[in-house]
């Protein structure tokens, strides 16, 4: 407020002073003092008058944005819209005698549509809409963050009043800096005090109050939170908002090319496919990127290979100008190969694409992809994509008769995957306590399902070794492959 | 007109909103604490004719005040008299009276003689002295001097036919 009438705050300042000076007041002291001030001020990079007058929450008039604009999370939404029906029909709950509910916890991966979810929400309230993110409230100075609070929670009711709105909403985003355990923060009397705040200013909101608040926070770190905030009566509510399924995706990518060309190629369904465990933000990510690509092409519409490449640039970063040797360029063409191949051959039309081009700290990649979402995993199947991990590094040991540094991440994930079937009780060890077991005995489990699993790829690999040099071939060619050219070279179609 | 230009115009007009309205409220309390008081305290004296309120600019300095007057027969009277109404109009603020005469060259060539006697009867303090030949200066002029004392000032009041001249000298 102070700030936004600076200049004539200084004009009446210097008019006062001014006529100080003409009536014959001695004004050197004041000059001193106002350069003593700004002296201060200049020093401190404007904190001091920051901390005094800031205060947390925006309040956003522009934000029209219903549960119909929001793609995937149908049970989120649906919970959610089960939440506000309280705030909304406040008449009917208080006949049955329900408590209105004080907040409710969004909890999911970053990227997964929190932030849209609560601007939704007040908009299907008719509520004044405050929104903060938790590190708002985080100060230096002991009892700003209590002071924010307080501030954030008058302000929504005083612009619930002046938009002659029943309810406010106030989303707080990160609410695990703000709401995390107390007693664990380097700086926790300040941390305390503002979550103690929160805490008391919750409790506050009553049902009988003109103005029903409802509190909206969101996180991904839901198990650094407070326990005395998730009790009922804080956020009573607790919504996972998870990754989008295949048909969620299909909708958050069809919301998102509303308003873009798109070629008669495009099956939207089929980029969902394409797009597995990719968030919100990255399908957005993914749209916008197509059609960045489109313009640089001076296409007019975006079609599926504009997708496609986008689908690769989100996931692997943009491609690089960086040129291998022939002999290394080779090596990454026969590891992919491998991958791809064998990855083809357990799992079939998993192979969204097959690449030799670098993209951020990848020489060469493969893009898999799944028919449906999985939530459950077999022996069989994780076995199936160690497998797959180990493929590339046998297959430069059966073709070019050594291994090589690409292939350590692959181990580690391979390595992630026997410890998962030992600790889901799948090996031979039988059903273990992962913290009781011993280390050597999980090095041995996991040693031994690697050389099981090892040995069958390399047999694999051997058996279809044609194959492999074909795809080597066809790679160190073209640099990408799909997965319909990998079939077809797979099926012995190729040329 | 841009950003900056629209801030220096705001900041100009604020700056002179606040001279305009503080002078505004100086000059109307003023006149309701110095004028309206002092005049009608004055014009209740018989002998004083009109008074000009002179108000000071700057904090410190003394009101100005002054009075003109009409058919004088005891100076020193009419003078404490105006003396004590302003000290009770004006409470603790320092003023200066000035008392408006229509002197003639004549009147103040008499009194420049006379005054010779004043500064010596401030010396050797005979005043019976000054009295006398202020009466015989002014008596050669067909003019009358009435001149009296009390511990503050001397009071020369010199008239002719419709002519006065007043003069206040302070004793110390």
């Amino acid at each position: 407020m102070i700030m936004k009438y600076k200049e004539v705050i200084i004009g009446i300042g210097a008019g006062i002073i001014g006529y100080m000076a003409i009536i014959g007041i001695d004004i050197l002291p004041f000059i001193f003092l106002i350069g003593f001030s700004a002296a201060l001020y200049f020093i401190a990079g404007g904190q001091l008058i920051k901390v005094k007058n800031a205060s947390v929450g925006e309040n956003k008039k522009e934000s029209f944005i219903s549960f119909d604009d929001i793609g995937g999370q149908e049970v989120a939404k649906k919970e959610l819209c089960e939440a506000l029906d309280f705030i909304k029909c406040s008449d009917k709950i208080k006949a049955l005698g329900i408590r209105p509910l004080k907040g409710i916890l969004l909890s999911g991966s970053p990227g997964t549509g929190k932030t849209l979810l609560a601007k939704a929400a007040a908009q299907y309230t008719n509520s004044a809409f405050f929104s903060a993110s938790g590190s708002e409230f985080v100060e230096m100075y002991v009892g700003v963050g209590a002071k924010r609070v307080r501030q954030l929670f008058d302000q929504a009711r005083q612009s619930a009043k002046k938009l002659n709105k029943r309810s406010a909403v106030i989303f707080i985003d990160e609410i695990e800096v703000l709401g995390g355990k107390r007693g664990k923060n380097h700086s926790h009397q300040e941390h305390d005090q503002t979550l103690n705040e929160l805490l008391v200013q919750m409790d506050g909101i009553s049902s009988d109050e003109d103005i029903k608040i409802l509190v909206i926070g969101a996180t991904n770190r839901s198990d650094m939170l407070d326990s005395a905030l998730m009790r009922p009566g804080r956020f009573d509510r607790v919504v996972k908002v998870d990754l989008p399924d295949k048909k969620g995706r299909a909708h958050i990518l069809k919301l998102h090319t509303r308003n873009k060309p798109l070629a008669q190629d495009v099956d939207i369904v089929s980029i969902a496919k394409d797009t597995f465990g990719f968030s919100g933000a990255q399908l957005e990510s993914v749209a916008n990127e197509a059609a960045i690509l489109a313009m640089r092409e001076d296409s007019k519409v975006i079609t599926s290979v504009h997708f496609k490449n986008a689908i690769e640039k989100v996931m692997m970063g943009e491609k690089l100008d960086r040129l291998p040797s022939s002999d290394e360029k080779k090596r990454i063409a026969v590891h992919e190969s491998g991958h791809a191949l064998v990855g083809e051959l357990i799992f079939p039309n998993s192979v969204a694409s097959v690449n030799v081009a670098s993209r951020s700290n990848a020489l060469g990649y493969v893009r898999n992809t799944q028919e449906d979402d999985m939530f459950l995993y077999t022996l069989d199947y994780l076995k199936g994509r160690i497998s797959v991990s180990l493929a590339g590094a046998i297959a430069e040991d059966v073709i070019l008769g050594s291994r090589s540094t690409g292939a350590s991440s692959d181990f580690q994930h391979a390595s992630d995957l026997a410890r998962h079937i030992i600790f889901a009780g799948m090996s031979e060890l039988g059903i273990i306590s992962p913290e009781d077991l011993p280390k050597d005995k999980l090095h041995e489990a996991i040693s031994s399902i690697l050389s099981d699993v090892e040995e069958s790829t390399m047999e694999l690999l051997k058996k279809n070794m044609d194959i492999l040099k074909r795809i080597t071939d066809e790679l160190l060619d073209k640099e990408t492959l799909t997965g319909d050219e990998l079939k077809t070279l797979i099926n012995g179609k190729a040329a | 007109m841009n950003t900056t230009a629209v801030k220096l115009i705001k900041g100009m007009s604020a700056f002179i909103a606040t001279l305009l309205i503080l002078f505004g409220a100086k000059f109307l309390w003023q006149n309701y604490s110095i004028t309206i008081p002092l005049n009608k305290e004055l014009m209740i004296i018989g002998e004083v004719e009109k008074i000009i309120v002179e108000k000071p600019l700057k904090i410190h300095e003394p009101v100005s005040i002054i009075v003109s007057l009409n058919n004088v027969s005891n100076f020193q009277k009419t003078y404490t008299e105006i003396n004590e109404k302003v000290a009770q109009a004006l409470e603790n603020r320092h003023y200066k009276i000035h008392i408006n005469d229509n002197s003639t060259n004549e009147l103040d060539k008499l009194y420049t003689d006379i005054s010779l006697y004043v500064e010596k009867s401030l010396i050797d303090g005979n005043f019976p002295e000054l009295v006398e030949k202020g009466q015989k200066l002014a008596e050669a002029i067909d003019a009358e001097t009435i001149i009296s004392i009390d511990d503050i000032y001397i009071y020369v009041h010199i008239a002719k036919t419709d002519k006065d001249l007043y003069k206040l000298v302070p004793r110390r």
